[in-house]
């Protein structure tokens, strides 16, 4: 009996999802429309489903979206109460937004805040790529006096917490050893996703640290390995490994290992050369061959070509 | 097939013996107890300790930067920095606070745009992040980061002169090396609380096993008693526990002891008393079967005697038997109520022929009517076997005085003599069975021994309890205190 009502109510869920999706069916473009949070006055996003076609239609709707949120309680419009849109025009990849004279009285807290919401909610609309501000017949100025012009969403850092919660994404080409450990073969990553607070060419040691992903390629750096710190200074980075970097055992020639990272930061990142230290000394000679006591740079002879 | 089940059958139930024995053993939960004992305490110190130290050294960590950063935002404020980063020492000594603490440096305007990025990755980027909102309301922020271990510090750059906020450091430093420090921190801490644990595990084993060698000792003696190979006395002195052990069993043991004893010495007494009056009959049949020509009057005499002497055995087997009879567990009492003034009477009446012959005056002092539910048949014999002692014990022209009272609960029954009294050291064996206190003089005065015996039984049946004070020459008095009513019971 009891089952027979379990198996009714699966049935009528499962009619009502069915319901549900077939009511979205409908070809209308999803925009993240940017509010102030009640709670602590940030910005934040709601889901708005834009009902008009059409470019400038589309820009009208989502403007009137963003002074009236949909959810009082939990959003409040980014507009301060005197601050209105006067106008709009739309010029290719391009709009300009028109405010009244109160503009120019804003906070500047308040100001960032409006800016970023609406640069950062207009690109979503379908062909649009840059915002400018315009205060009365003007164009929006700063304090300095230079006018701001074009924004993109790339203008803007932004974070709903804390920076460091952001990931952000690099292509990179690492550089690991051949198989028969005499020559480095370069591996291209593309979109390796990293935290905001590491820098590239930490980064890029890590990822020669966690080893190649193509057949055929060897890892460089000894698994016993810590990295203690990577700085960068003038245009030099240090690598900072402790002990386990001098591990005995590998069949690869010394070179390999040290231009594999080498190469690698120089070619990822903005620095002209690297120093490999180990315990913070550079009074090291690695593996009896290689003295580290000074920067290496860029050498492009131990990279094997490769066949395409 | 039968057998080779059978054996199964055996070896299981061995196996779950052996498995409940040592579920059971003290030793094996004191060692799961030690082991408990020290597991719990060190597990929690390791967690606090560690935890503590995370704490500290990350807000150690943040009060640095956010030392570093008023430092520098003091620097900045006095310079014209926020309009022109291109300053060469300002930008070595960004970049130097970077370097140091592994983290990466912003340095906002007040139009929110980043000034300085020591990644170079967001310089000229407006920045809307909660922290640097804040703190441009005056809300310096320090935050940790659980998920990537970063933390992230903001400090306004605030003018000297006009106090307002010229712009904001924002500093993110990763917290990976206190992170490493925590993780070998754990690290040694459970290689140490494991050996801690190991070591304790052997030596408590150790120790148990050295502290209940004393028990063990204990539990071979008495099974050696139990054996019959000793029958010494036990002496476990190690513990308070052991000796307490020791000294009660050494107590059972006692009184079994006693026990044993005073059974065999019934034995040789009954059997001796049995034999005493056959003997007699022997000499005397002997001696009729010897002589030639004996004279009637002899053969009577003899005769008489030998009438004489079965007479006395048979009232030993009498008197053994209601001994016999009062010793058993439950006694079928038939208890009813009783006029015990009457009961005296009666028994006096009967004893007054006895007492005439040698001049002793019977004298029966009652000082109110009694009735008391009692077994008549049993306490008049207990009653009567005092004072028949106390006749037979007595001197020539002696006296005897029986006396009768009573309270709420009990009566009284005193009978006191003017006899020839019990020493000292007799008295506390006058109540043992063929106890004699002068062994010479039982044979004139005539009597099993088994009288006090007996008249005790009847009282401790009816749940009372009988006393003696005694003066040797002068006299005895036994009093004699019996509930009103009948207790039944245990």
């Amino acid at each position: 009996m009891k089952k027979t009502s379990y198996w009714i109510l699966f049935l009528v869920v499962t009619l009502l999802c069915c319901g549900c999706s077939s009511k979205k069916e409908q070809d209308n473009q999803e925009i993240s429309v940017y509010y102030l949070n009640s709670s602590d006055r940030m910005l934040s996003t709601s889901q708005y489903e834009v009902e008009s076609t059409g470019m400038e239609t589309m820009v009208q709707e989502v403007l009137e979206a963003l002074q009236n949120p949909d959810n009082f309680k939990k959003f409040h419009t980014v507009f301060p109460n005197d601050v209105k849109v006067e106008s709009y025009e739309v010029k290719g990849n391009l709009v300009r937004v028109y405010f009244n004279m109160q503009y120019a009285n804003l906070k500047s807290s308040e100001e960032v805040l409006l800016r970023a919401a609406v640069v950062q909610t207009l690109v979503q609309v379908q062909g649009i790529e840059f915002v400018s501000f315009y205060v009365g017949n003007e164009a929006l100025k700063d304090k300095a006096g230079n006018t701001v012009g074009l924004m993109s969403a790339s203008d803007f850092l932004q974070s709903e917490d804390l920076l460091v919660e952001e990931y952000q994404e690099k292509n990179l080409t690492l550089y690991f050893a051949s198989e028969d450990g005499t020559a480095l073969v370069a591996e291209q990553r593309e979109g390796v996703r990293y935290n905001a607070n590491t820098s590239i060419e930490k980064l890029v040691v890590e990822q020669l640290k966690k080893g190649p992903k193509t057949a055929g390629a060897r890892e460089t750096i000894p698994g016993k390995a810590t990295l203690l710190s990577v700085t960068t200074k003038d245009g030099i980075c240090y690598v900072n490994f402790d002990s386990g970097f001098l591990a005995e055992g590998y069949m690869q020639k010394p070179e390999i290992t040290i231009y594999s990272m080498v190469n690698s930061i120089i070619q990822n990142c903005n620095v002209n050369q690297v120093q490999i230290l180990i315990d913070g000394s550079s009074e090291v000679v690695f593996r009896n061959t290689m003295d580290l006591n000074v920067p290496f740079s860029m050498n492009k002879d131990w990279i094997k070509e490769q066949d395409k | 097939m039968f057998i080779r089940n059978g054996e199964l059958v055996t070896i299981l139930r061995v196996k779950v013996q052996i498995k409940n024995k040592l579920l059971k053993s003290l030793r094996l939960r004191l060692l799961i107890l030690l082991v408990f004992m020290s597991l719990i305490p060190s597990l929690l110190i390791k967690s606090v300790l560690v935890e503590m130290y995370w704490n500290k050294a990350i807000s150690w960590r943040t009060a640095e930067v956010q030392n570093q950063c008023t430092i520098l935002s003091n620097q900045l404020a006095n310079s014209t920095y926020l309009e022109d980063a291109s300053s060469e020492v300002l930008n070595a000594e960004i970049g130097q606070l970077a370097n140091i603490y592994d983290g990466r440096v912003f340095i906002i305007d007040d139009e929110f745009r980043v000034k300085k990025d020591t990644f170079d990755l967001e310089a000229g980027k407006t920045i809307i992040v909660p922290s640097v909102l804040k703190c441009f309301a005056g809300e310096t922020a320090k935050n940790y980061d659980i998920k990537d271990h970063y933390v992230e510090v903001t400090t306004p750059i605030t003018d000297l002169e006009s106090k307002e906020i010229r712009g904001v450091i924002l500093v993110s430093i990763s917290a990976d090396v206190i992170l490493d420090t925590v993780d070998s921190m754990y690290g040694m801490a459970d290689l140490i609380i494991t050996l801690f644990l190991l070591l304790s595990v052997i030596i408590g084993a150790f120790v148990i096993e050295r502290m209940f060698q004393p028990f063990r000792r204990l539990t071979k003696s008495i099974a050696d008693v139990a054996e019959g190979y000793e029958d010494e006395d036990l002496s476990e002195q190690t513990y308070a526990e052991t000796e307490m052990i020791s000294d009660a069993i050494n107590k059972m043991f006692g009184r079994m002891r006693i026990l044993d004893e005073s059974r065999q010495e019934f034995v040789s007494n009954v059997s001796h008393e049995l034999k005493t009056p056959l003997t007699s009959m022997k000499v005397l049949a002997d001696s009729l079967l010897t002589q030639e020509d004996v004279p009637v009057e002899l053969y009577q005499e003899f005769m008489g005697d030998i009438a004489e002497e079965i007479e006395r055995e048979n009232k030993i087997i009498n008197d053994l038997l209601s001994l016999v009879k009062m010793d058993k567990k439950a006694p079928d009492l038939n208890i009813q109520p009783e006029n015990i003034n009457e009961l005296v009477e009666r028994i006096l009446k009967r004893l007054r022929p006895i007492a005439a012959t040698r001049n002793i005056e019977l004298v029966f002092e009652s000082f109110r009517p009694i009735v008391a539910e009692v077994d008549e048949v049993k306490l008049s014999l207990a009653i009567s076997n005092l004072v028949e002692n106390a006749i037979k014990y007595n001197r020539e022209e002696g006296w005897v005085h029986v006396s009768l009272n009573a309270d709420h609960k009990y009566f009284f029954v005193k009978v006191a003599d003017s006899g020839i009294g019990i020493p000292e050291e007799d008295v506390e064996h006058i109540f043992e069975r063929f106890y004699r206190v002068d062994k010479s003089h039982s044979r004139e005065i005539g009597g099993t021994g088994l009288g006090l015996a007996i008249a005790r039984n009847a009282i401790v049946m009816h749940r009372g309890a009988i006393k003696v004070f005694s003066e040797e020459g002068t006299g005895t008095t036994f009093t004699v205190r019996v509930p009103l009513n009948y207790i039944c019971g245990s």
